[in-house]
């Protein structure tokens, strides 16, 4: 019937790229518990917290919620980007999956690629969620650019997918790298501001709180959000962010173990 | 060289070939100097315990791991020149332990696998092929183990190769699904690929190879048709042997028509010419002896006597008890 459209579709079906983030994104929406801890489990806790934390603040006039849900979106980008990455890649080789594919003309590059493309898919579909669950049940408004916001969380992605990455361009099970992601996870849940300022720390923290990756992201996910800041404010951050990716993929290209 | 300066050629060199190979790994020389050549449309066979050094040999042959010593052609392309891809988009490699992602139905797998090379065939017929098109829409999970063997196997063929490998495609298959992938086998030397095949069945050996390499600890011990190496036995028949009392290995060697004799344990292993004039010697020389006969078994020689013949060890052995997984990860 339609001729004309075959053409354009056996290029997709033959593209290796195509292919493999397809595979990807199969794979994940397949899994009922990755959809679970990715979508509706953060959708939950704002639900709880945002219920708990409503009422603005006697004091300050500010509502908790709204310091709240940037906070959550970015530990929801740290989370994902680590998780989606490092869980499936050391399920690939633990089942000899990359080395078998290491026996085909496939590009590492394709490969890696497949893997930001389709957490990049899943990044706007989990912002937004977030973001509009805050907008519709709490009215949390971004105050500031959707092209900062956007700019700000693909960095993020980035920047966790690299961290993402090194933790897996090792191990070799499921359990060794389930540690690796909550020991270099921890600190930022404890010390990036998700759920409180992270000024709160002594000073003498803070040098090190502000080169976390996890408080790049917050504190520029809140400039926008809350504070109205374009891109020109969260260029510091941004930049953090992808240096923090950049040297992730690079380390990890670089120690990574087909085998 | 066919094509010149660069090399290559889908001519008449071999497909695959090895020269000097060793791998070392810390306490282990797991490869110790191999040379092997398989041919357009020649199926070489690996035979050799677990341990024996075919997994890196193969794993070397296939770009995956580096040789300490030696060299690697496929195509008159050697790894590491810069032309890996040029190779990866000539060979199929199905892989033992590999798994295919179980969210991941059939027909994606094989497109997935189809979109890695430039050439290749389309997957329905490749399904059509390895006889699983009636699971085109079956997760990979919800396979049989032998279902999943087909599908590794037509993930190896999608891209058209010229060279497979094959790592003990059969094994857990049943007996229809085994003939049907010795046919595909078959059909793709017929149609002039090389076939380099791991395995531990006998049959399958002498059924698909021209020529089988007996490999143990890293050395190829024999090389040849089956059929010569079993020749070479210079034995009609093989007899086993257990006794009780006393009878020496010697002895035994001495009777007529005895080619050579062996223990293995509490067994004699002999190689017999002719039976009629054996048997009723042996017998005798047990009644002089006052020994009595424990157990007699007598069959026609196969490579396993072969095998047993040159390493003192039995093809299956998995080395007392020693799991397949154990054995491979000592190796490495």
């Amino acid at each position: 019937m339609s001729g004309a459209a075959r053409g354009p579709r056996l290029a997709l079906r033959r593209n290796p790229l195509v292919q493999l983030t397809l595979a990807r994104l199969r794979e994940f929406a397949r899994e009922p518990e990755a959809v679970f801890w990715v979508f509706v489990f953060p959708v939950l806790l704002t639900l709880a917290l945002g219920i708990a934390f409503r009422d603005p603040d006697p004091e300050t006039g500010e509502r908790y919620i709204e310091f709240l849900l940037p906070g959550l979106v970015g530990l929801n980008i740290m989370g994902s980007g680590m998780w989606g990455i490092g869980f499936p890649v050391v399920q690939a080789r633990r089942q000899h999956l990359l080395k078998r594919f290491r026996t085909t003309p496939m590009r590492r590059a394709d490969f890696l690629a497949a893997y930001g493309l389709s957490r990049l898919l899943f990044l706007v579909a989990e912002v937004i969620a977030l973001f509009g669950f805050g907008w519709l049940f709490f009215d949390v408004s971004v105050r500031g650019s959707w092209l900062a916001l956007a700019v700000v969380c693909l960095a993020g992605s980035l920047a966790f997918q690299g961290l993402g990455l090194l933790v897996a361009a090792r191990p070799r099970s499921v359990e060794v790298v389930s540690g690796w992601m909550n020991l270099v996870m921890l600190p930022m849940w404890l010390l990036s501001g998700t759920f409180y300022d992270w000024h709160r720390f002594p000073a003498w923290l803070h040098p090190a709180i502000r080169a976390l990756p996890l408080t790049a992201l917050n504190d520029a996910l809140r400039a926008v959000a809350n504070h109205g800041a374009g891109l020109g404010a969260v260029v510091p951050e941004t930049v953090l962010l992808l240096a923090w990716g950049t040297a992730g993929f690079v380390l990890a290209v670089r120690l990574f173990r087909w085998t | 060289m066919v094509q010149g300066t660069r090399g290559g050629s889908d001519g008449d060199g071999p497909a695959i070939e090895a020269r000097g190979l060793v791998k070392r790994y810390p306490g282990v020389l797991a490869v110790d100097g191999v040379d092997l050549a398989v041919r357009p449309g020649e199926c070489l066979g690996l035979l050799g315990p677990n341990g024996a050094g075919k997994t890196t040999t193969v794993e070397m042959l296939e770009g995956l791991l580096r040789p300490d010593a030696g060299e690697v052609r496929l195509f008159g392309v050697a790894w590491g020149t810069g032309r890996d891809r040029w190779i990866r988009e000539r060979i199929g490699v199905q892989l033992q332990e590999s798994r295919f992602p179980e969210k991941l139905k059939v027909i994606e797998l094989v497109r997935l696998f189809r979109s890695f090379y430039r050439d290749g065939k389309d997957e329905e017929e490749v399904l059509d092929l390895v006889g699983l098109r009636g699971k085109r829409d079956a997760r990979s999970g919800n396979l049989s183990g032998g279902q999943r063997q087909r599908l590794s196997l037509a993930c190896a063929l999608v891209g058209d190769p010229r060279a497979l490998f094959l790592d003990e495609p059969t094994t857990g298959l049943d007996p229809q699904a085994r003939r049907r992938t010795w046919e595909i086998v078959e059909a793709f030397r017929e149609r002039g690929g090389a076939v380099l095949l791991t395995t531990h069945s006998m049959e399958e050996a002498a059924r698909l190879c021209d020529r089988v390499a007996i490999l143990d600890r890293g050395r190829v011990l024999a090389e040849g048709p089956p059929a010569e190496l079993v020749e070479a036995l210079g034995a009609d028949r093989v007899v086993l042997l257990e006794v009780e009392g006393e009878v020496t290995q010697d002895e035994l060697a001495g009777l007529p028509a005895v080619r050579r004799a062996t223990r293995r344990g509490e067994t004699f292993v002999l190689a017999v010419g002719e039976i009629a004039p054996f048997l009723p010697a042996l017998l005798e020389r047990l009644g002089a002896r006052g020994a009595r006969l424990r157990r007699l078994a007598i069959h026609q020689p196969t490579l396993e006597d072969v095998f047993l013949e040159l390493t003192g060890r039995s093809l299956r052995d998995d080395g007392d008890g020693a799991g397949r997984p154990a054995a491979r990860e000592a190796g490495r």
